[in-house]
């Protein structure tokens, strides 16, 4: 066992017990880790993001030189037109370029998203059957038209409706069930982790 | 028994978490080696990865933070032993701000790691022809689309300021379809993305892996063919280091395989606390009216 001589590690070892403090009960401690952690997530994702984005597509482009490109001011002026909605008197050129934004993201997303997501999941769901692979497509097939029916309001669910729309709440119960197991298991494999970080990179212990 | 039942039910949570911990400490101190077998979805993304040739260029897109980092950061150094080793080339990118701070860590760890045998195996592997690390860029979708029509339009510069135009590997893959696959490695949303703005688009395969919350809304893309490979949470992650032999590569098993004994103890725990639980508030349930005598 070698203790850890790296101040990071043992900040980063003294912010983890006080997120888990939390565990006991709330308290100042836990408080004082949480807004820390806000403040530097801010802080790191402004910085970043200015350095990442602003810089190389705004700043180098409007610099006089080789790389100038007088087109980058059109988007500029868009993207200043969507902070200004934080000014009462000019909010009203923020709908410009929320106008843009939204017609080119639509014109995009329309076609993009029924040819690359809809039409396959319509096409995988309705497999054919076969002898050698039948059940699985046949699973899919009643669980979905069952689970839409649950979902389907126009009609009163009694009857033969209401007992396809009982077996969609089957297959959305046994859906909630498996992300609920996923969701416990990946809960515990952030705490793993941080265990992992304590014992081994903090405390030194063999790995 | 009732009075014992009403004990168990309202157990202090403090109890019940002091257990997980010691669930997860001792396995983790003292492994018990329990086995795990390799699912289908693993092994597909694995076997798309080793079915490249030399000089291959694919895109890893790193989109998961250090809040995701158990689940997700070892899939991603796995991954990069695997392409360094095939001598397959990797254009890294990342589409969340605190992507670059991971992903540069785990790309700098593989570069500088010291084999068994006291080698540096990737010691000589040159950034912008053997590989990249673009950073972060903002925008999502407009970045997928950007890389379709060219990857150093959208990022005229690396994550290190170099230019980008002047780099061999996106002269050899200048845009997402001439590169072999898309390698997403996510704590958030963007798989659902990648697929219908970039892959589908570009004509080319699509392997997801993700944190264990979000993987049963993936199984449909993997049930469609829309993604080749499903690679789900630590669990997924300790499969794919068992397929590409990280203790051969290593000398050691990598973080993922090393935490799933812990898991495996957690949820054996979870598991009996749920069916213990349940029988006592049948008991419970089962005290005569009026109370005990």
């Amino acid at each position: 066992m070698s203790l850890s001589m790296d101040i990071g590690v043992w900040i980063a070892a003294g912010l983890t017990l006080l997120i888990f403090s939390f565990i006991y009960k709330d308290n100042p401690a836990f408080k004082f880790a949480e807004a820390l952690f806000l403040g530097v997530s801010l802080g790191y994702t402004s910085v970043n993001t200015y350095w990442s984005n602003i810089v190389p597509q705004v700043v180098i482009p409007l610099t006089p030189g080789s790389s100038f490109n007088p087109w980058v001011l059109l988007p500029l002026f868009l993207g200043l037109c969507i902070v200004l909605r934080v000014v009462p008197q000019l909010s009203w050129m923020s709908r410009m370029a929320f106008a843009v934004y939204i017609a080119g993201y639509a014109g995009l997303a329309i076609p993009t998203e029924i040819s690359g997501r809809l039409l396959p999941q319509v096409g995988s769901t309705m497999q054919p059957l076969t002898a050698g692979n039948w059940f699985t497509p046949l699973v899919i097939l009643v669980g979905v038209f069952c689970t839409m029916m649950y979902f389907f309001f126009s009609l009163e669910h009694k009857g033969a409706v209401g007992k396809i729309s009982r077996l969609g709440v089957v297959f959305v119960m046994v859906s909630f069930g498996a992300s609920f197991g996923y969701t416990v298991m990946a809960r515990v494999s952030l705490l793993i982790g941080r265990i992992q970080f304590l014992f081994f990179e903090w405390l030194g212990l063999p790995n | 028994m009732h009075d014992f039942a009403k004990i168990i039910l309202n157990l202090d949570r403090r109890i019940i978490y002091s257990i997980v911990m010691l669930c997860v400490a001792i396995p983790l101190i003292k492994p018990l080696g329990l086995p795990f077998r390799i699912t289908p979805e693993v092994r597909d993304g694995y076997e798309l990865v080793e079915s490249l040739k030399a000089e291959d260029v694919i895109v890893i897109s790193c989109d998961y933070g250090p809040s995701a980092e158990a689940e997700t950061h070892p899939m991603f150094v796995a991954l990069l032993h695997q392409c360094f080793q095939k001598d397959i080339r990797p254009v890294i990118l990342t589409l969340i701000p605190d992507g670059p701070g991971l992903a540069n860590r785990g790309l700098e760890d593989v570069l500088a790691y010291v084999d068994p045998d006291g080698n540096k195996p990737y010691e000589n592997l040159v950034p912008g022809d053997d590989f990249v690390f673009l950073g972060f860029k903002a925008g999502g979708q407009a970045v997928m689309l950007g890389i379709g029509q060219g990857f150093t339009g959208t990022f005229p510069t690396d994550y290190n300021g170099d230019d980008t135009g002047n780099m061999q590997i996106f002269k050899d893959a200048p845009k997402l379809a001439d590169t072999k696959l898309v390698f997403d490695i996510a704590s958030v949303g963007y798989p659902d993305f990648w697929i219908p703005y970039g892959t589908e688009r570009a004509g080319i395969p699509f392997i997801v892996s993700c944190t264990a919350v979000s993987a049963p809304q993936y199984y449909p893309y993997y049930t469609a063919g829309q993604a080749t490979g499903l690679i789900g949470g630590m669990k997924g992650a300790a499969e794919y280091e068992k397929l590409v032999d990280m203790e051969a590569i290593t000398g050691k098993d990598g973080p993922a395989t090393k935490g799933l004994d812990a898991q495996s103890a957690v949820h054996v725990f979870i598991i009996l606390a749920i069916i213990i639980a349940n029988i006592f508030y049948m008991v419970d349930k089962r005290r005569p009216v009026g109370g005990l005598a």
